[in-house]
């Protein structure tokens, strides 16, 4: 790395860019298969990532491969580099990402898009897949946007749909050092998980894949108890987004929620016992000294012995000291959960929808009961400051609906004012978000909402909200309406896409650095309409190759019971049939 | 109650105070080394630095003072160094019983500034010192050798003179790059001819 102080004294926080980190990979030798993994945010966002710190260990945990990280860069940094002629660099040996083997990127949320753009750009790497030679690494795409990368189709080599930690080593232990990269194809096509979007062909008028014999299956780690988990995380030297230990008490939902990409594409649940959350618990804490732990799932409430769970941790002496952290807290199934907190702090819900047709309608399944229950048993235990999450621009929503999240306001208020005394009130927060149809769900064919509509609810949300004294946020619409025409895309926007980055659109997650105007010229080629009307649900979608396990008609079915605001019951409650059964099994079905 | 010497070089001296400050405490956590915390609704670790060194700036003089039951001086240091992330290491650890008031016994700091090129302007004939009424009292000692500048600059609560703020005055005069900036000495100030390093006065 030829920085120096002059140069690195101007960036803001440049210790982002250099490594050095407790835990970080020191044995980087290139004879080995080397592989850097990108995350197309900033530090502070990427450090927070489970994901990547469990692939990160995992293949530096190989004998023949090492692993080392880059994140996004502020452009100071972007700028310097380029004044500088130098090239975006790995964290660990400062090495070009141009010289890697393999470089992983992860798509979290589709807003980080362009930031994938942005990074290959610094690395002097070319867009197209077509056009990088045996020379330039594998770049592989992975995360949760990877049910539906075609968007990026054209950019990456490989996509990893599924879980990522069998099928990474798998790809580790196929390639050779000097294969070619399409005799490392020949190899890996035909494994669950591995999509190879150049063996596909485009129907070019509905964009949708014609060529696909078989569909490519999710990977799936039916045993989460073995699999690979953290032990030794990196330990960031500076503060980010959050800074702690971080444990997975299960993966997938049995909830069902019909907006809720992640408790369809994540089915089905795999627990980890309590013993091995303990065990790893005190691993992380042992090899990092951090003083707090988040026991993370979908739907930490509906851990099986969550109580239980929790008396073990805190019989547990090496974890005496520690805070756990229990996010994701379904309103029905957090009572107890709170016992764990030594202070008293705000407590986060997200009902979603503010009547009960509605929450019936998305399949949310928690009464107005549910909601006024719990909030009394956490006043009562003290917490007075409450955050409320909700969807607008929901399918078959009316103002109805939006009046009901001021009605459900006012019924928390009178609650507390029930336990405290007349003239006091909670500190209320609701926060509303858009709703953005996503694919693999049984609202992937739904309409996204009209700017007026939303308006008009947000408009009157302040209102009311105001009124009786309730703080209230709300979501850019134009951030979401991207966000939709990306999720439900296709590979025609890989043009939108790259337009975008070169009119200087990145980091466009981020409010302040979001340009719509730009987007707007980006997507001039297009008919926007296609992506954010409703689909009918008989012609072929982008996605259709990719095999999640759920089945098509099951999502169907599920919109079709949505209408007559029919719920679905909880599949740990009985199968369901959404079709995992048929895919390879479903364990919530034998463990109940 | 343990006194520490670590230093903070390579990419570690881009590391803030303050971040400085939460990796000793995990590291010394990871260490299984327990300390005394502060009463109160908010306990935080009892932990006292040497004033902050700026960001960039290679550092072989920090110290700290702990306060905590562990006395084991020579486990510390070899706990805490196999502990450590790269660029942070303990010199030596002193059991002690009163804690030192750092900020009264430090006065200014030794740096040494190395250049990307031998400089052209003749340094040693500018006045630095008495030149420009800023640097007056706050230069205590300037001097010249190849590519390096090394200099005694005040530093601590009293009077204080960045490194940046000086080599900004003289990059005015030629302009030049800087590599890299190491602090090398805290020092003690009886009189101009007699600086005492705090090593020996802790």
């Amino acid at each position: 790395m030829n920085l120096n102080y002059s140069d690195l004294i101007k960036i803001e926080k440049p210790s982002r860019y250099l490594g050095g980190e407790f835990n970080s990979c020191e044995n980087c030798d290139f004879t080995k298969i080397s592989n850097c993994f990108c995350f197309p945010d900033l530090y502070e966002v990427g450090m927070s990532h489970t994901g990547m710190k469990i692939l990160y260990e995992l293949i530096n945990s190989l004998d023949s491969s090492f692993c080392e990280r880059c994140f996004a860069p502020k452009e100071d940094f972007a700028q310097m580099l380029n004044e500088k002629g130098l090239k975006l660099f790995s964290l660990e040996s400062h090495t070009q990402l141009k010289d890697f083997d393999f470089l992983h990127f992860t798509f979290q949320y589709e807003m980080s898009y362009t930031n994938f753009l942005y990074m290959l750009d610094l690395a002097d790497i070319p867009f197209y897949s077509k056009d990088r030679d045996d020379s330039c690494p594998i770049i592989i795409g992975g995360g949760p946007c990877a049910v539906n990368l075609e968007p990026l189709a054209d950019f990456l080599d490989v996509i990893i749909v599924g879980d990522g930690e069998e099928v990474n080593v798998k790809l580790q232990s196929i390639y050779k050092k000097g294969m070619s990269k399409q005799e490392f194809f020949d190899k890996i096509k035909g494994i669950d998980g591995v999509y190879i979007p150049s063996l596909y062909e485009i129907n070019e008028q509905q964009f949708s894949i014609v060529n696909c014999n078989e569909k490519i299956k999710k990977a799936i780690v039916k045993n989460l108890n073995n699999a690979f988990y953290l032990s030794k995380p990196v330990v960031p030297n500076i503060d980010i987004v959050h800074n702690r230990g971080a444990v997975e008490l299960f993966r997938g939902c049995t909830r069902g929620c019909r907006f809720c990409q992640a408790g369809y594409i994540y089915r089905p649940v795999r627990e980890r016992t309590i013993d091995k959350i303990c065990d790893l618990s005190s691993s992380i804490v042992k090899n990092t000294g951090y003083g707090e732990i988040s026991l993370f799932s979908l739907s930490t409430g509906d851990y099986s012995n969550l109580l239980e769970l929790i008396k073990k941790l805190k019989e547990n002496p090496i974890l005496k000291n520690v805070k756990f952290s229990l996010p994701s807290l379904r309103l029905d199934s957090f009572k107890g959960a709170y016992s764990f907190e030594s202070k008293k702090s705000s407590l986060t819900f997200a009902p979603e929808a503010g009547t009960q047709r509605l929450r019936d309608v998305i399949n949310k399944n928690i009464t107005e009961d549910n909601i006024l229950h719990s909030l009394e048993d956490a006043f009562n235990a003290n917490y007075d400051k409450i955050k409320l999450y909700f969807m607008i621009g929901l399918p078959t929503e009316t103002m109805l609906d939006i009046q009901g999240i001021v009605e459900l306001s006012k019924k928390i208020q009178s609650v507390y004012q029930g336990i405290k005394g007349n003239k006091k009130r909670p500190k209320l927060t609701v926060s509303t978000s858009i709703f953005v149809p996503k694919p693999f769900t049984p609202f992937q064919f739904e309409k996204f909402a009209d700017k007026n509509d939303i308006t008009m609810k947000t408009d009157y949300l302040k209102k009311e909200l105001k009124a009786i004294g309730v703080n209230y946020n709300y979501h850019d619409y134009d951030i979401s309406l991207i966000e939709t025409i990306l999720a439900r895309g296709d590979r025609k926007l890989a043009k939108v896409i790259l337009n975008a980055y070169k009119l200087g659109c990145i980091f466009d997650g981020w409010t302040d650095k979001f340009n719509y105007d730009k987007w707007c010229q980006a997507l001039n080629e297009i008919d926007i309409t296609n992506y954010i009307n409703e689909i009918d649900e008989n012609i072929p979608l982008p996605w259709d190759h990719i095999d999640i396990g759920v089945s098509k008609e099951y999502l169907k079915n599920e919109r079709k019971k949505s209408r007559e605001a029919q719920t679905t019951r909880d599949c740990r409650q009985g199968c369901t049939n959404c079709g995992l059964i048929k895919f390879g099994g479903c364990g919530v079905i034998n463990k109940i | 109650m343990l006194l520490i010497k670590f230093r903070k070089v390579g990419t570690f001296a881009y590391i803030s105070y303050l971040d400085c400050r939460d990796v000793i405490i995990q590291t010394i956590k990871r260490a299984g080394i327990e300390f005394s915390y502060s009463q109160g609704f908010n306990p935080h670790e009892l932990v006292y630095f040497t004033p902050p060194t700026s960001l960039g700036i290679e550092s072989f003089c920090e110290y700290a003072y702990i306060v905590t039951d562990y006395n084991d001086i020579d486990n510390f240091v070899l706990k805490f160094n196999e502990l450590s992330p790269k660029g942070l290491k303990v010199d030596w650890v002193k059991n002690i019983d009163k804690k030192p008031n750092f900020y009264d016994l430090i006065d200014c700091a030794k740096y040494i500034i190395k250049l990307s090129k031998p400089l052209q302007v003749d340094f040693s004939k500018i006045d630095l010192v008495g030149d420009d009424l800023e640097f007056a009292d706050k230069v205590f000692n300037i001097s010249y050798i190849d590519n390096e500048i090394h200099c005694v600059l005040a530093c601590g609560q009293k009077n204080n003179l960045k490194p940046s703020k000086l080599i900004s005055h003289l990059q005015t005069i030629e302009n030049f790059e800087v590599i890299k900036i190491i602090k090398t000495n805290l020092y003690n100030f009886k009189d101009k001819n007699n600086l005492i390093d705090i090593d020996m006065l802790l």
